[in-house]
């Protein structure tokens, strides 16, 4: 029974954040995190966010620090793995004006001259950006862009045509660059 | 070509598969639309980031690929 952490290395309202979860179950888990200062606002389907600058006191407090990967591991485990609800595809397209221009033009990235630590975490938002795309778009992702098989292949595995493969992965890639474009754009801490 | 129009045609821009004109006015569309040169080098960077996840061999790809495809693949690859 225990209290787990991840590294504070997830980016969202401009501030990084760890995960804090039970791997038995949630009543300790709020129970710690009440005893703790960690607001209820904080939980979220299955954890709660926990700043960066939180991460050292809540480890004193009895937190066990853990990879993201095993605590995920150790979640769904328990059973008490809660993923959020997929969104559609169209949702995660760009959007565009009536006149056919971009909603919000796309901005130069900054992917080059990375260090180890930025490397790693940007491994890591990718790896999360493709876990919340839709299962369809995303298993056609998974199979072209990171096993590498041709469009037929990946056709013939997962029981659709050459054309629903092409159309989803380009769809698949569009979703993907628009939730990567707000860490990544140039300007971006 | 508005920018709506080139999302359509970068994948198949970027697989060499447009025919000769639609090329020639992709290209000229990005000579005049700087969020179009953005767009397709985001497009570029977004496939490298998502090859480079299996690149690293001290952690392969955490990426939830269902257990069947994972068979699926293991069985194609045992036959080719």
């Amino acid at each position: 029974v225990a209290i787990l952490i991840d590294d504070p290395r997830w980016p969202a309202h401009g501030r990084l954040w760890a995960h804090l979860v039970s791997d038995s179950d949630l009543d300790e888990l709020h129970a710690f995190a009440e005893a703790n200062g960690i607001p209820r606002r904080g939980f979220d389907r299955d954890h709660y966010d926990v700043p960066a600058e939180w991460y050292d006191r809540v480890v004193a407090a009895g937190a066990v620090p853990v990879s993201s990967r095993e605590l995920i591991v150790r979640l769904r485990a328990a059973g008490l793995r809660r993923r959020k609800p997929e969104t559609s595809i169209e949702e995660l397209l760009p959007g565009y004006l009536e006149d056919g221009h971009f909603e919000r033009p796309a901005s130069p990235w900054r992917t080059e001259g990375l260090d180890p630590a930025e490397r790693d975490e940007l491994r890591e938002l990718v790896m999360r950006s493709i876990h919340s795309l839709p299962e369809g778009h995303r298993n056609v992702l998974l199979l072209r862009d990171i096993e590498n098989l041709d469009t037929e292949e990946a056709a013939e595995l997962l029981g659709i045509s050459p054309g629903a493969v092409k159309t989803r992965l380009h769809r698949a890639r569009q979703a993907l660059r628009e939730l990567l474009e707000p860490h990544l754009r140039e300007g971006t801490p | 070509m508005k920018c709506r129009e080139f999302v359509e045609f970068v994948m198949e821009y970027l697989d060499g598969t447009l025919g000769e004109s639609e090329r020639r006015v992709f290209e000229d569309h990005v000579g005049l639309c700087p969020p179009c040169v953005n767009y397709l080098n985001s497009y570029k960077a977004t496939i490298a980031a998502s090859k480079s996840l299996c690149d690293d061999p001290k952690e392969p790809a955490e990426v939830s690929v269902p257990e069947d495809l994972i068979n699926a693949i293991l069985a194609a690859r045992a036959k080719s």
